[in-house]
């Protein structure tokens, strides 16, 4: 049941149309053409009969009085008229006791064994035959019977016929519907066909200008219509659509144009901050230096001159003017920071923090250790040596106990080390833990901080942030302070994972 | 410092030529100090054929007229001239002056000290080291 659905589903529109008008034909001249056939065929078995019986009837009424007067030669000439029926097969004559009085057998026929005497209204169809008896009345009184029997030829003739007829009708009907079913279908398959072509022609070149005609005012003129509206509205949006798809370009080229404006402007800024720097770096330092060694030339080659305010504003003087120094290169050594960036590379912290412990070499009561092992870490080397000088120098400088403890040790997880550095230190009181990151801050708030320039921390914070690390404080004034910051670490290569164990 | 040979001063800040005089004077250094205030007048003076060569230049770096950068690519550039060896005493720790410095061959790069104590201890530092150190050979210098 599904292969001829899907067939028929799969054909094309046009061949649908042609099958549908052709099966709806074909059923109607096929039932038309039975019911015919049948009625034809009930009508000749009618008029067979009738025309049988009137036979009977005749022969029947002309033999009663040769029956009377047992007249069997003009019954034997009355029956051989039937011969001129070449239907007839045998007609029989019976008495009125039974007894056979004259037959007729059709010549060519074998003898036909004659049957019993029949009833007098006898009608009897067989497929072979029919036969039919009538009474033979003389006066209205019967006196014998009369039995005869004829083939079916004539009406098997007469279907044979009637079905070659047919057959030639329903050919004829066949194909005049197929080529009125041809001719008409551009009716239906024009609009059809143009519809098509247009949704393709869309569909391929996507050229939403293209229109159908409207043709008719029926279905498929609607489908048509409806299909120009859809265009139209394709075409409206898709004219949107590259509209605003132009001015994003547009837009972009502008960005980009805009981009490359701002990157000029930047750079042209950053080679003059760097030419800032540079001037700074000489031409404020070297006047200052000169103050300098004038006052201390003053001092020396004068001092019995000097009264003794005198030389104590001398020194008073060449102290701003150190201070003065060191913020100079302060500010040098921060804005230099991010603007020559070095390769960044597995930089081992064991090493750095060790270098850094024996370069600044803490007097003797105070005690630097590393608990375990510091990590490799992925950042720039130079940078990682200014982060622990600073940290562990200003641990140094401020350590106020007997037994000065500072201890370095690291944690990490998901390729994230967490260094802590703590010391048993002064501490730092809760309200300066933002401002001690912040620059020059530790110099006007903190008054035990006369030696800082206020760059260190700050420092710190900035390198560690260019690192994509985060720095935090903790302290508790006269416990001590601990540095906890973080630095992205280096990824151990397979071989490596292998070797190493944790701990 | 050898036989005592003059020293070349190439500064262009008086301060620091008096803090280098100074310093000179304190230590009872012997070799004359010449000082010059740039680059072409020292390039002048190193080309009077009638003047001795100098047995060591103290070169700043930041000076008008001709900066230390651009001397030091015209010394290295005279046959008769690149084998006096360069120190340069500046305020500059920038890398890239350090770089362009060392490609052209210095002896030596000193940050000038902002304490005269300082000072003192550095140019001390370079007369024993040049004192020690042997130069190169008399003709070479010529």
């Amino acid at each position: 049941m599904r292969w001829p659905l899907t067939f028929f589903r799969d054909l094309s529109f046009r061949t649908k149309i042609v099958a549908i008008c052709m099966g709806v034909s074909v059923f109607t001249l096929l039932i038309g053409g039975l019911s015919l056939f049948a009625i034809d065929l009930v009508n000749m078995r009618e008029t067979l009969r009738t025309k049988l019986i009137t036979q009977a009837d005749i022969i029947g009424q002309s033999a009663a009085s040769s029956i009377v007067f047992y007249d069997l030669d003009f019954a034997s000439r009355l029956l051989s008229t039937l011969a001129v029926n070449t239907h007839i097969l045998s007609a029989i004559l019976y008495l009125q006791d039974g007894t056979l009085f004259a037959s007729y057998t059709k010549p060519d026929m074998a003898d036909v064994k004659p049957p019993a005497m029949p009833a007098a209204d006898l009608t009897n169809l067989t497929p072979l035959y029919l036969e039919v008896a009538r009474p033979c009345l003389l006066h209205n009184e019967q006196v014998g019977v009369i039995y005869i029997r004829s083939d079916l030829t004539e009406i098997s003739q007469r279907i044979r016929f009637s079905i070659l007829i047919s057959s030639a009708v329903f050919l004829a009907a066949i194909v005049a519907s197929l080529v009125l079913t041809w001719w008409l279908q551009p009716l239906i398959m024009g609009p059809v066909n143009a519809l098509t072509t247009a949704a393709r022609d869309v569909a391929e070149k996507g050229d939403y200008t293209l229109r159908v005609e409207q043709v008719s005012h029926d279905d498929l003129g609607v489908l048509a219509n409806t299909f120009n509206r859809m265009l139209d509205q394709i075409q409206q949006a898709t004219t949107k659509l590259s509209n605003s798809e132009q001015k994003l370009i547009e837009h972009r080229k502008n960005l980009e144009r805009q981009v490359k404006t701002r990157t000029a402007d930047l750079e042209v800024a950053n080679q003059e901050l760097q030419d800032f720097a540079y001037i700074v770096s000489h031409d404020l330092k070297a006047p200052l230096r000169g103050i300098n060694q004038l006052a201390t030339w003053i001092s020396e080659d004068y001092e019995p001159l000097l009264a003794e305010e005198g030389r104590r504003q001398l020194a008073l003087m060449r102290e701003r003017v150190t201070r003065m120094y060191a913020l100079i290169d302060g500010i040098l050594l921060y804005s230099r920071i991010g603007q020559f960036q070095e390769q960044r590379q597995e930089v081992d912290l064991q090493v750095i923090a060790t270098d850094a412990i024996n370069m600044l070499a803490p007097p003797e009561h105070i005690r630097i250790s590393i608990e375990g092992t510091l990590p490799f870490v992925l950042a720039e080397k130079v940078r990682m040596q200014q982060l622990f000088q600073n940290i562990l120098s200003n641990a140094i400088k401020f350590m106020d106990k007997p037994q000065g403890r500072i201890v370095i040790s690291s944690k990490c997880e998901n390729h994230i080390c967490t260094i802590t550095i703590t010391d048993n230190g002064p501490g730092i009181e809760e309200k300066y833990h933002q401002k001690i990151f912040q620059i020059f801050q530790t110099l006007n708030t903190m008054p035990q901080n006369k030696d800082s320039t206020g760059i260190g921390l700050s420092l710190v914070k900035r390198i560690v942030e260019l690192h994509g690390g985060t720095i935090n404080v903790h302290s508790k004034v006269g416990e001590g302070t601990e540095f906890i910051f973080t630095l992205e670490q280096k990824r151990l290569s397979n071989a490596q994972q292998q070797t190493s164990s944790p701990g | 410092m050898h036989n005592n040979k003059p020293v070349l001063l190439v500064e262009d800040d008086t301060v620091d030529a008096m803090t280098v005089r100074r310093a000179f004077k304190d230590l009872g250094i012997n070799n004359p100090l010449h000082h010059v205030t740039n680059g072409e007048i020292a390039l002048i003076r190193l080309r009077d054929l009638k003047a001795e060569h100098p047995c060591l230049i103290l070169l700043d770096l930041n000076m008008s007229r001709m900066s230390g950068t651009e001397f030091l690519v015209a010394l290295k550039k005279d046959p008769s001239l690149r084998k006096i060896p360069v120190v340069v005493f500046t305020t500059s720790d920038e890398e890239r002056d350090r770089r362009n410095s060392f490609n052209l061959g210095v002896a030596g790069y000193i940050l000038k000290p902002v304490d005269y104590s300082h000072f003192i201890e550095v140019i001390r530092t370079i007369y024993t080291y040049w004192n020690l150190s042997k130069i190169a050979p008399t003709e070479l210098l010529k």
